[in-house]
């Protein structure tokens, strides 16, 4: 019985510390809904693995294996999905619009990426950008599918000489 | 003639196929309600604007011109972004549940919501819940505050009640500052009394 409680009193404890963690940082941007294969995280320079329900924060760098997949929901809404060897920055992500700060832009490194509006494409048209190596695009409440190429690194060399 | 149009497309094909340094490519597609929106594509060379279902255009790199546009095919789309699309997340789903004046306890018009909640969650198998709490403008401003947090929190208790686990669930509040329907100070109104809750 005594022991039952401690499991109880101890488990309650783990999960108002986890949320007091989540609560205190304003700059959660979404979660991870769906994962297939191996799928990592880059953030603060650490790599941590990405299973469903891992909280995204500004700056996150999620990275998918050759035969991996991730969905992923923003905080307004946007849903996004990455396919195989794929990489992308959640490089900016404002979303107060009781204060009209509204703003995101995400990066692809490379891979595949789709992207559906959320609130900040539909409120403030034009402010949810998408940054590629070859351009920028800027939406206006829709779907988009980006492919970026994985870099060659022998091209690269030429061009560099 | 219709030869000499062969022959040209091969070579046209060929040459594409020895200059190809791989381009990103940007696609326009219907959203999941079949909407079509809007998309400006901008590098150091110049912005395209893509307006029609499928239409895509590509670019090599920042400072290099974009392809002409194009109407893709499903298939094509379908072969670079099959995987993609196979595991985008279903849109997240609202609900709203409803408060007595300076309450945090949850109106009986409200309880059959947390079936909706439970079965939706279910449905997803939601690892994301947001709770946020709202007040109306009756009393004070930072009381209210407190009250759309008591009223979160209330949620959040009945939920882990269900067997709902609490790392899922994230509090926000936000007093009487994020009204539904705007009002005076000290106007009762049902209708911002309440938390909004997304299965995500």
């Amino acid at each position: 019985m005594c022991k039952s409680h401690l499991v109880l009193i101890l488990t309650v404890a783990m999960a108002a510390s986890l949320t007091a963690l989540a609560e205190s940082r304003d700059d959660l941007v979404g979660s991870v809904t769906d994962v297939k294969g191996t799928v990592q995280v880059i953030r603060s320079g650490a790599e941590l693995a990405v299973e469903k329900g891992t909280r995204l924060y500004a700056s996150d760098v999620i990275r998918t294996d050759t035969e991996a997949g991730v969905g992923i929901v923003l905080r307004d809404d946007t849903t996004l999905s990455l396919g195989p060897s794929s990489e992308l920055k959640m490089s900016e992500f404002e979303f107060k619009p009781d204060e009209g700060i509204l703003g995101m832009t995400l990066s692809v490194a490379r891979g595949t990426l789709v992207y559906i509006s959320g609130q900040i494409a539909k409120l403030a048209p034009g402010s949810a950008q998408i940054e590629t190596p070859a351009g920028v695009a800027a939406v206006r409440g829709t779907e988009l599918l980006v492919e970026v190429p994985a870099p060659k690194a022998g091209k690269k060399a030429e061009k560099a000489q | 003639m219709k030869y000499a149009t062969i022959v040209l497309m091969v070579l046209l094909a060929v040459a594409a196929g020895c200059a190809t340094t791989p381009k990103t490519s940007f696609y326009l597609v219907p959203d999941p309600e079949g909407h079509v929106g809007e998309v400006t594509v901008t590098n150091q060379a110049a912005s395209v604007t893509l307006n029609q279902a499928n239409q895509t255009v590509a670019a090599e790199r920042q400072d290099k011109a974009f392809s002409e546009t194009r109407l893709a095919a499903n298939e094509e789309i379908q072969a670079k972004f099959s995987d993609a699309l196979a595991i985008v997340p279903p849109p997240p789903t609202g609900f709203s549940i409803y408060f007595a004046t300076g309450s945090s306890k949850v109106d009986a018009d409200s309880l059959p919501v947390f079936e909706q909640i439970l079965a939706e969650a279910r449905k997803r198998d939601s690892h994301d819940i947001s709770l946020n709490g709202h007040t109306d403008r009756t009393g004070e401003a930072d009381v209210n505050m407190n009250l759309s947090l008591e009223r979160a929190n209330e949620v959040r208790r009945m939920l882990v009640d269900q067997g709902v686990s609490a790392e899922y669930l994230n509090i926000e509040y936000y007093g009487e500052s994020k009204p539904l329907v705007p009002t005076e100070d000290n106007v009762s109104e049902p209708k911002n009394r309440r938390v909004e809750v997304v299965v995500r």
